[in-house]
């Protein structure tokens, strides 16, 4: 946990479209790192767990489901860039919710222990914040 | 001082604070180096460049661009090893392989001469893909990081394949975070920030400097109830090392590049825990023709507490090395905020 994880989930983060709740997500790691790297999103909505399995997440334009980024190694997000986490809550513009984030980044360069298992470097956020409109 | 071959860069990893929060764009941290006549660019392709590992023509003419613009040239680019890339499983040599052919690429294009092979990268796959640097025109340095030094069984197998090989594509890079002579202060008054007790912070800074046994504080800090701040200050005293510096000239023809790791440099115009008045004649002395380049690695340990100016921090060490290189026209001091994170509460 450190002082960057206030800009993981920043104030214009949340949009409302008509399918859910939208946030985006910033990293807290200093380099590009895989998809896969995305290892453990812990969203809590309005004091509601979100299943990852119905998570889609938006990263360079493409869209996936959450289980789909274990498969695109080859693939880079950037450290200035967010992804967007779609997820099922229902909203509206204007209404505010209580996100709360637990984002553990699989690092795959730093292994650890015996079993060699990649360092997980955790943010945490605990935030309220307004839902804008989706954008046109 | 006599005459000597070392050049001054910085490493744009030096700006990440600025950069990640977008108060400095890529162009404003090249811009930032040359102010200080700092002219060797390093970058980490992942950290700086949009799209890695894809490099548009269009990215690659405006880099061009900006090295034309401000009188800088390409030094170095740093390469990454995602050895768990994938969840289920490992890269194959031949995976490993073609990362770095890749990353040489990449350093090709920015014009880079020299790229940095991280420290995990195995003997074995620097021997594979030399041949391929090696037709490219590329140097690929393994780091020289701590905890590692010259006589670490790693170490010691990556310079038999470069004795063994004679290859001209590899060599060595020096980390200088392996000369930590003292422990950095940043780092243990941020871990009192962090509630850590101040009798075992004392343990853990008196340990270090007096270049005790720093692997047993990890035990000793848990008898003596430590937390985690504790514990993860006494783990932060096995990643730094001391060594003498003087070790760099048994290998002066394999190094092609330094990594001027730093931590705080003071309003005194030095760096708190590393002495580069020490290194730099090594250097000089061992005919040493790369880049000194900036790594500043500060901004963790204080951006808690104080404002980052990495701008300046810089800006100050490459005052120093001006000094310590006699350049007759040294680096003027700036108008940057003063942020040396320590002693201004």
């Amino acid at each position: 946990m450190g002082p960057l994880d206030d800009q993981v989930v920043r104030a214009d983060a949340l949009t409302a479209t008509p399918d859910g709740l939208d946030i985006a997500v910033h990293s807290h790691w200093y380099r590009a790192l895989p998809l896969p790297s995305l290892a453990r999103v812990d969203l809590t909505v309005d004091g509601q767990r979100v299943d990852p399995a119905t998570l889609a997440v938006t990263v360079n334009g493409h869209r996936y489901a959450f289980a789909e980024l274990a498969e695109r190694g080859d693939e880079y997000w950037f450290t200035t860039d967010p992804v967007v986490l779609h997820t099922p809550v229902a909203t509206g513009t204007g209404r505010e919710h209580r996100v709360q984030l637990l984002l553990g980044l699989s690092i795959p360069y730093i292994l650890t222990g015996p079993d060699r298992v990649p360092l997980v470097a955790p943010s945490s956020t605990d935030k309220t914040l307004t839902a804008t409109g989706a954008r046109p | 001082m006599t005459t000597h071959t070392v050049r001054r860069g910085v490493s744009l990893y030096s700006y990440q604070e600025e950069f990640f929060l977008r108060t400095m764009s890529l162009e404003d941290c090249i811009r930032a180096a040359a102010d200080c006549g700092a002219l060797g660019i390093e970058v980490i392709p992942e950290q700086s460049i949009p799209g890695y590992p894809h490099l548009t023509d269009e990215f690659v003419d405006t880099w061009h661009g900006w090295m034309q613009r401000y009188g800088t040239h390409t030094a170095a680019t740093d390469l990454f090893l995602d050895t768990k890339r994938h969840p289920d499983r490992w890269l194959t040599l031949e995976e490993q392989v073609a990362s770095i052919r890749q990353d040489v690429d990449i350093a090709v294009r920015l014009g880079a001469r020299i790229v940095r092979a991280i420290i995990n990268t195995s003997p074995e796959v620097m021997a594979a893909a030399a041949p391929y640097a090696e037709e490219a025109g590329v140097r690929l340095l393994l780091e020289v990081h701590a905890p590692f030094h010259y006589e670490h069984p790693w170490i010691l197998q990556h310079l038999e394949v470069m004795y063994r090989t004679g290859s001209p594509a590899l060599g060595l890079m020096p980390d200088m975070g392996t000369y930590v002579r003292r422990f950095p202060r940043v780092v243990s008054e941020r871990a009192l920030r962090d509630g850590a007790k101040p009798e075992l912070v004392d343990l853990v800074v008196r340990t270090y400097d007096e270049h005790g046994d720093t692997h047993a504080l990890m035990d000793v800090v848990h008898y003596r109830g430590g937390g985690p701040a504790d514990f993860g200050l006494a783990r932060q005293a096995t990643h730094y090392i001391w060594s003498e510096p003087k070790a760099m000239l048994d290998h002066m023809p394999l190094i092609g590049h330094v990594q001027a790791k730093f931590y705080e440099m003071t309003d005194e115009g030095v760096e708190y825990s590393i002495p580069y008045d020490e290194i730099v004649p090594v250097l000089v002395d061992g005919g040493f023709d790369g880049h000194l380049s900036s790594e500043y690695e500060g901004n963790r340990h204080v951006q808690d507490a104080f404002p980052v100016d990495s701008v300046e921090q810089v800006r100050r060490q490459h005052a120093m090395f001006a000094r310590l290189l006699g350049e007759q026209d040294p680096v003027l001091p700036g108008a940057g905020q003063t942020t040396t994170g320590t002693g201004s509460i």
